[in-house]
């Protein structure tokens, strides 16, 4: 039986600082009609810090691969800005010179959630691995190339002999290891780690969890964990954020948020869990209605038109989103906190 | 069962262009298909030498016209040779043929038939282009031969007959299947650089680029095809070369019917720039140029072979159809359109038959195209249920 | 007491460029009326080759074994081969609901005419009759506007939706079995949660037999009354869920157990199963689970023992080697 300790790295300053960040898309039925914004992403304020296993959680909606991806710099961030702190210099991503994306990229990479989708059918192994290193310019010569391609390889517990087949020839989970190995081969600090071991089977997925935090504490590695599956999220993360429509609606230690949640959401998402003892026969809360669309979200609290237990002053919308501190590093969005 | 551990090392480090080649040699009805049309397309490219006389109106046999197909026995009632040979014929009019040239066989006389014998001269690798204007013309000379698969030393073999005019029909088409091939070489070969470009463009750029030549290439689409072609044909001068005529011919063919082709390159470009490998690229920082030239074009380079194979027959039918009309390729230049002109009379329905033999060509010829492409579509797309 | 669908002895081969792989071997199962079997499995467990099994929907390359029973109300269908058979089993007296909700409905035609459509085919109604069930069931399963609904395309509905209306119109024609193959893995979990107490009050007031395949344990535990572990196409432990779920003995149902992240033991570490799931081409002779068993005992590392289920306690199976190999090793 393996034994992973929960992370005992040390938790420094912020490596990531999220301020006020919102993305939206234009979104246009047909060309006549007139043009929409889709609010995927609405005022975030997160602090990654350095080493840390930060969890995202949400349903689909919710805006997590937009907000995850925007700190990648992989979409237009509207307003706000993110800040990288990196050793040397900070990086505000919204005001950035060529140089400085490239340098970025260096430094912050993304694992993908289809283990099939995300690796070229017609390249190598060892091709995939050591695309990002070409393309980056990082290595002078296919030796050094060949070398660091090997060695992150074996990290990721890939042999000498996978390197030189194509990606039909493996599994899932030994896909998503050689999706791990490229996001890694570049010496990274941040990693984006999109529903990554969603598309696993469960016996493959606890494999992959135990590898990434493994990779944590050898690499000196901090994690961004987007994921809906809120129990994959509870073992490995030690910070989460819940997020609804485009909103961080609670945040804070895993433990804490879970044993103790606040928002109605929370509590919604976290009743809904399906217990593995059959005595426990859970009695999900029921959320009524649909979730809004995103085109024209409810103003005030997004959640007060499914809310099971909304107070008198949520109904009309009048309460603001925003965050407050209920306990020290666990924020809940002022609606539910009041 | 168990598969030995070679066979799997060689499963998992096939390339894609392996595997695809691996699943179309197991298909049978593909390889049969493919094997009648390289056979055809060796026999048209060396279609000088298997012709025992020039398909022009040089070769004519003016004392065999309308001549019934010859067919070499090995065996008659004089007995039995190891050699072919054909019979002896006289021409003979009289009463109780309606006045009507017939021919008569001699059974007594033999005329064997021989093999690399020399006939008619021909010419090989010879470029004799005479386009508009002194820079595009061509003038290389090449190797010049007069061996010939088979003859015979008196009288004519003609193992497909002859037409009004005497000229061997088994000539005539051969010779005809290599234009009609390079025909559709050509056209393809100009649409595909079309759609390749438009195509392309449209997308990988996406966005207004792609509705303005989306709307472009529909415009082009609608045009019906029959009175488009009709049209520009009809406007080539008369006193064009053959050569020149064949271009223009060609180039026709292609202009038209790049806009089916452009829109397969644009989904199949479409569908793979969201894949998720190729925002990975991008996400390391990936040049457009690299993302192009290491994944997109590998990516739909099987796809695209199977779209160019399986255009060939629509370009085969529409250089038939235009000669047929008239308005393609004319004499002396042979196209299996022009023998098939020639098969509409109904003199030729009722009397001389053998003028539809072409016909069969055309047809088999279109089959294996067909068959072939289907075989490579079918190898090419992993995601096939049987 | 005669089960109102057993399976007895099945065996599934496919016929492909590879060779033949077998899919399912000697499974053995058995659904009673208003009960509920859990079939669990990961990929490749064979789990939905055995449901489309059961309506003869799998594909023109498959082989069964002559032996091989599938019992529906006393009848054989595997032997079935007429149309009028096999409408039976299709739509009729079992109807199944799949993982996919978009992939149930034909993009193009209305919702309504897709369910009016199904009960035309199985039961003697006019058009009329049929609409009039077809909204009282897109009632039932909790779709509001339901008429509204009935004259909506596919895309329309939210994935919530769509699946509750898949489940609508799988239930319209009162099939006596329900195969439920992944019916909740797409969905969120808010929704999921839903769908599983729609399916459980269905269950409830029309009685009918479901089959409910999942990898979910926690589904499982929350929907079946009893449950078949499979693994690369054989069932290797069966029995009532609490038994499974609490008193687990075969290596693999504990090592699935093992690797599911509890969300109330966070201090549970996460124990995945060695290895990788051999692909079926390659399927161990023997114990099909020894290439990645814990335990070590030498005549199952072997292959030398046979796959057959014993009976440890009443009505609890588990498969041989899975009770063998845990005493020596």
């Amino acid at each position: 039986m393996i034994n992973v300790e929960l992370s005992v790295v040390k938790m420094g300053d912020n490596l990531i600082s999220v301020n006020n960040v919102s993305v939206n898309f234009d979104y246009q039925e047909n060309f006549i009609s007139k043009k929409q914004k889709i609010h995927a992403v609405n005022n975030i304020n997160i602090k990654i810090k350095k080493g840390s296993f930060f969890g995202l959680v949400g349903e689909s909606g919710s805006g997590k691969t937009t907000l995850g991806r925007a700190i990648l710099g992989a979409n237009k961030i509207s307003s706000g800005n993110v800040i990288f702190h990196d050793d040397e210099r900070d990086y505000d991503l919204t005001d950035m010179n060529k140089q400085d994306l490239k340098e970025y990229r260096k430094k912050a990479q993304l694992i993908f959630q289809d283990p099939y989708a995300a690796l070229s059918p017609r390249m190598t192994v060892r091709d995939i691995i050591a695309e990002p290193l070409e393309v980056m310019k990082i290595t002078n010569s296919r030796q050094e190339t060949d070398e660091r391609v090997r060695d992150i390889a074996s990290k990721c517990r890939l042999n000498i002999e996978h390197l030189r087949r194509f990606p039909h020839a493996f599994s899932g989970g030994q896909r998503q290891r050689i999706s791990i190995a490229r996001a890694l081969v570049s010496n990274p600090k941040f990693i984006v780690a999109d529903e990554s071991v969603a598309a696993l089977d469960v016996s493959i997925q606890a494999d992959i969890l135990n590898l990434l935090k493994q990779l944590q504490t050898e690499l000196n590695l901090t994690y961004l964990f987007i994921s809906h599956d809120l129990s994959v999220v509870a073992h490995v993360c030690d910070v989460v954020a819940v997020m609804y429509l485009g909103h961080i609606v609670e945040m804070g230690p895993s433990r804490e948020l879970f044993k103790n949640p606040k928002h109605s959401y929370t509590k919604a998402l976290l009743s809904s869990i399906p217990s593995i003892d059959p005595e426990k026969r859970s009695e999900a809360i029921e959320l009524k209605g649909e979730i809004p669309s995103a085109l024209n979200p409810p103003p005030g609290c997004v959640f007060r038109t499914r809310c099971p237990n909304p107070g008198v002053d949520c109904k009309g919308g009048e309460i603001k989103m925003g965050l407050i501190e209920v306990e020290p590093g666990h924020w809940v969005d002022q609606c539910c906190a009041l | 069962m168990e598969v030995s551990n070679q066979k799997k090392e060689a499963y998992y480090t096939a390339t894609q262009m392996q595997l695809v080649r691996t699943r179309f040699f197991g298909n049978r009805s593909a390889m049969i298909a493919g094997s009648i049309l390289l056979f055809m397309i060796v026999c048209s490219l060396f279609s000088d030498f298997l012709s025992p006389y020039d398909p022009t109106i040089n070769g004519r046999d003016k004392d065999y016209e309308n001549g019934a197909p010859q067919v070499p026995m090995f065996w008659d009632e004089n007995g039995f040779s190891p050699r072919p040979f054909l019979h002896t014929l006289t021409k003979y009019r009289g009463a109780d043929t309606n006045f009507r040239w017939v021919y008569k066989t001699d059974t007594e006389k033999r005329r064997y038939v021989y093999f690399f014998v020399e006939g008619w001269e021909y010419k090989v690798f010879d470029f004799n282009i005479n386009l508009p204007g002194k820079i595009l013309d061509f003038k290389i000379p090449g190797f010049t031969f007069n061996t010939h698969l088979f003859g015979v030393e008196e009288g004519g073999i003609h193992i497909f007959g002859t037409d009004k005019a005497g000229k061997d029909l088994f000539s005539r088409t051969l010779s005809a299947i290599y234009i009609s091939l390079a025909v559709g070489t050509l056209g393809v070969f100009i649409s595909f650089v079309l759609s390749l470009i438009i195509g392309g463009i449209s997308g990988y750029y996406g966005g207004w680029i792609d509705s303005v030549l989306q709307m472009f290439t529909d415009a082009i689409r609608t045009v019906p095809p029959i009175p488009l072609f009709m049209c520009l044909a009809a406007f080539a001068p008369l006193e064009w070369s053959s050569e020149l005529r064949f271009f223009f011919i060609s180039c026709l063919l292609g202009l038209i019917s790049w806009p089916t082709l452009a829109r397969r390159v644009r989904t199949h470009l479409l569908s793979e720039r969201s894949q998720e490998y190729i925002l990975a690229a991008k996400l390391c920082g990936a040049s457009s140029t690299h993302i192009i030239i290491r994944h997109l074009l590998p990516s739909f380079t099987s796809y695209i072979i199977v779209d160019l194979v399986i255009s060939f027959p629509y370009m085969l039918l529409s250089e038939t159809a235009l000669s047929f009309i008239g308005l393609g390729l004319r004499e002396p230049v042979n196209s299996l359109g022009v023998l098939l002109q020639n098969a509409t009379k109904a003199d030729v329905l009722l009397n001389y038959q053998w003028y539809f033999i072409p016909v069969f060509f055309l047809v088999v010829l279109i089959l294996t195209f067909v068959y072939v492409g289907d075989g490579l579509r079918d190898a090419a797309d992993p995601h096939k249920v049987k | 007491m005669s089960h109102l669908l057993e399976v007895k002895n099945l065996d599934v081969k496919f016929d492909t460029d590879e060779g033949r792989i077998t899919a399912v071997e000697n499974i053995s199962l058995s659904v009673d009326q208003g009960e509920v079997l859990g079939i669990v499995g990961e990929s490749g467990s064979g789990k939905s080759v055995t449901a489309k099994s059961i309506m003869k929907l799998n594909p023109g390359n498959t082989s069964y074994n002559e032996d091989a029973e599938i019992i529906l109300d006393n009848e054989n269908v595997l032997q079935f081969t007429s149309k009028q058979d096999l409408k039976k089993i299709r739509g009729g007296k079992v109807s199944m609901i799949f993982q996919e909700p978009m992939a149930s409905f034909a993009p193009a035609i209305k919702i309504g005419a897709q369910m009016v459509e199904q009960l035309l085919i199985h039961k003697n109604i006019n058009k009329e009759e049929a609409k009039s069930i077809s909204i009282n069931m897109l009632k039932r399963v909790g779709i509001a506007d339901a008429e509204k609904r009935f004259n909506q395309y596919a895309f329309e509905l939210s994935g919530g939706m769509r699946q509750r209306a898949m489940i609508a119109m799988a239930l319209s024609t009162m099939p006596k079995l329900l195969l439920a193959d992944e019916p909740t893995t797409a969905l969120d979990v808010t929704i999921q949660a839903q769908v599983i107490n729609l399916i459980k009050d269905i269950i409830k007031e029309y009685q009918m037999g479901v089959i409910f395949i999942t990898h979910d344990l926690g589904v499982i535990a929350q929907v079946a009354d009893h449950v078949a572990v499979m693994y690369l196409g054989s069932v290797v432990e069966k029995g009532p869920v609490n038994e499974i779920l609490k008193n687990p003995k075969h290596p693999y149902t504990k090592g699935l157990l093992q690797a599911l992240p509890d969300i109330n033991n966070l201090d549970a570490p996460l124990s995945p199963i060695p290895g990788n799931i051999p692909s079926p081409l390659d399927r161990p002779t023997g114990c099909v689970f020894r290439t990645r068993c814990p335990h070590h005992n030498p005549e199952g590392k072997d292959g030398k023992i046979e796959m057959k289920l014993i009976e440890v306690e009443p009505g609890h199976w588990v498969d041989q080697c899975g009770i063998k190999c845990g005493q020596n090793g």
